[in-house]
């Protein structure tokens, strides 16, 4: 097998007492589509938070491409990595966190010219490509305050999209939307994950995780409990928190 | 609210006239004697000789009030952009250094402030460059006062504006690749300043009525020469009243800009 893309060794991460990650260790390759359950605090948002150093990792080693970024790390030469990092990831948040004061086409054309000094004209090109992607290239002109949390989230990616990623990061994109508006955006990333792009997707939507992910990561206490085939996890789970997990799923059939 | 209740009783009793009789009463009485004020001081300028003649000494001052005001406001601006900043910074050094300044300059009267700066602080710093303190033209002195003082209240301004943006926004533009300092510059300032530009345009406001503050220090301004001259005319009454009328005139003026300024660039949220 090739060399991973992502490779978490012996990740932890503590907030001053709270020990959150326990030693992760993780190894993700290009194309796959990586989907983390998990009951809320098992701590699957901060290990992806950790993989482009929104969080500092506390112990551990994570790998991103040719980079080697130990935890800890101070001073220009690990920001430097972790700038790198953040080039070769896309962030996708629950709250959407689109910018406000730019237009939908602003916020998806922005950050390349901002970041890579990208010259205008093929940010505008790149803008519309991914937006289009997205289905958002209709409202390319509004402001994010006039478009409901769906689209958001669907300009969020095309967003992240824009600036080329080699991976995708989603941390509980659909938690925040009312029900009717999940859809569009599950749609959206199955589209995605379709076209071959690496993801790793922290989610609740087990319906998504079953049909779309190669491997689901089941989260618990701060450690990797289980790492499987979804059919696998999903029919025969080893661990009884899994089975916790899923068991509601399992039941109500939808 | 509690009008409408006490009013009630009284029409249901009294004739036909009340209800227009009550909406006299929401008039804004204030605005209409001001009005008059200001038009019998218009009259007076215009048609008395010697009330034109004390307006035209004191107007000869309104060109260093402005100046005064606005470079004083535009210094204080950046110190406070730029105190603001240090403010939020993580290193606690810079932190510590910042809040010493505020909390020090907050604490302190502009007069006081004023005072010091131009009879202490000068001198002192005119010493350690080898210049003479009297090179220094006093202006210079009061607009560097001002603008330390009002500086401080600006770097809080900016402080509370920049922390009222939502984590997410940082967290968005750091993990898209930008630097701090270029998510300060495109995502959080723009944000920040266009929802604290009321307060920072209360501030224009308020340094325009503290410039009259410099006349302490002899500086030529309109309060300056208002007292100069009604000392030595003994027209205390119309130099004082035509001062008031110009600085009213001047500040409602601002306000109504800094309003429409308010609502052109919040059109979009």
């Amino acid at each position: 097998m090739q060399t991973p893309i992502i490779k978490l060794t012996n990740l932890h991460k503590s907030f001053n007492r709270l020990h959150v990650l326990k030693g992760i260790n993780l190894d993700i390759h290009e194309r796959e589509v990586i989907c983390v359950i998990g009951r809320s605090g098992s701590g699957k948002s901060t290990m992806l938070r950790c993989i482009n150093f929104l969080e500092e990792p506390s112990e551990g080693e994570i790998e991103i491409g040719d980079l080697k970024i130990p935890a800890g790390g101070k001073g220009k030469a690990h920001q430097g990595l972790v700038h790198q990092a953040r080039l070769l990831t896309g962030m996708v948040f629950q709250e959407f966190n689109l910018f406000p004061h730019y237009t939908v086409l602003e916020n998806v054309m922005r950050p390349p010219i901002i970041v890579k000094g990208m010259n205008p004209a093929r940010a505008l090109e790149i803008a519309e490509m991914n937006l289009d992607r997205v289905g958002m290239l209709f409202k390319k002109d509004e402001y994010p305050s006039r478009i409901s949390g769906g689209q958001k989230q669907r300009v969020a990616i095309a967003r992240a999209l824009a600036m080329e990623p080699r991976v995708m990061l989603f941390d509980e994109p659909t938690s925040a939307l009312d029900p009717e508006l999940i859809g569009e955006v599950l749609n959206v990333m199955k589209k995605l994950a379709m076209d071959g792009m690496t993801m790793i997707v922290v989610t609740h939507e087990m319906g998504f995780a079953r049909e779309v992910a190669d491997r689901v990561l089941v989260m618990a206490d701060g450690e990797l409990i289980e790492d499987g085939k979804p059919e696998q996890i999903f029919n025969a789970p080893k661990d009884p928190r899994t089975e916790a997990l899923i068991v509601r799923y399992r039941t109500g059939g939808n | 609210m509690p009008t409408e209740q006490s009013d009630t009783p009284n029409t249901s009793r009294q004739s036909r006239i009340a209800p227009s009789l009550e909406r006299m009463a929401e008039w804004p009485w204030w605005l209409i004697v001001a009005i008059l004020i200001a038009l019998f001081i218009v009259l007076q300028i215009t048609t008395n000789q010697r009330m034109s003649v004390i307006f035209g000494a004191i107007a000869a001052g309104i060109g260093v009030t402005i100046r005064v005001t606005l470079t004083a406001y535009f210094a204080a601006v950046l110190i406070g952009l730029i105190v603001g900043f240090a403010r939020v910074s993580s290193n606690k050094v810079i932190l510590n250094v910042a809040s010493f300044y505020v909390e020090v300059v907050r604490g302190v009267p502009i007069l006081v402030l004023l005072m010091y700066i131009a009879f202490v602080a000068v001198p002192i710093v005119a010493e350690m460059l080898g210049v003479r303190t009297r090179d220094f033209p006093n202006e210079l002195r009061v607009i560097l006062g001002l603008a330390i003082a009002y500086g401080a209240f600006e770097s809080e301004i900016f402080r509370a504006g920049i922390q009222s943006i939502e984590k997410g926004q940082m967290e968005a533009a750091r993990a898209i690749g930008m630097s701090y300092f270029q998510a300060m510059r495109y995502i959080i300032l723009p944000q920040a300043i266009r929802r604290v530009l009321p307060a920072l345009g209360n501030d224009f406001v308020a340094m325009l009525k503290d410039s009259s503050l410099v006349s302490v220090l002899g500086v030529e301004d309109i309060t300056q020469i208002t007292k100069l001259y009604a000392a030595s005319t003994f027209l205390f009454f119309q130099s004082y009243s035509i001062l008031a009328f110009i600085y009213l005139s001047m500040t409602i003026l601002l306000s109504r800009l800094v309003r429409s300024l308010e609502t052109r660039l919040s059109a979009h949220r």
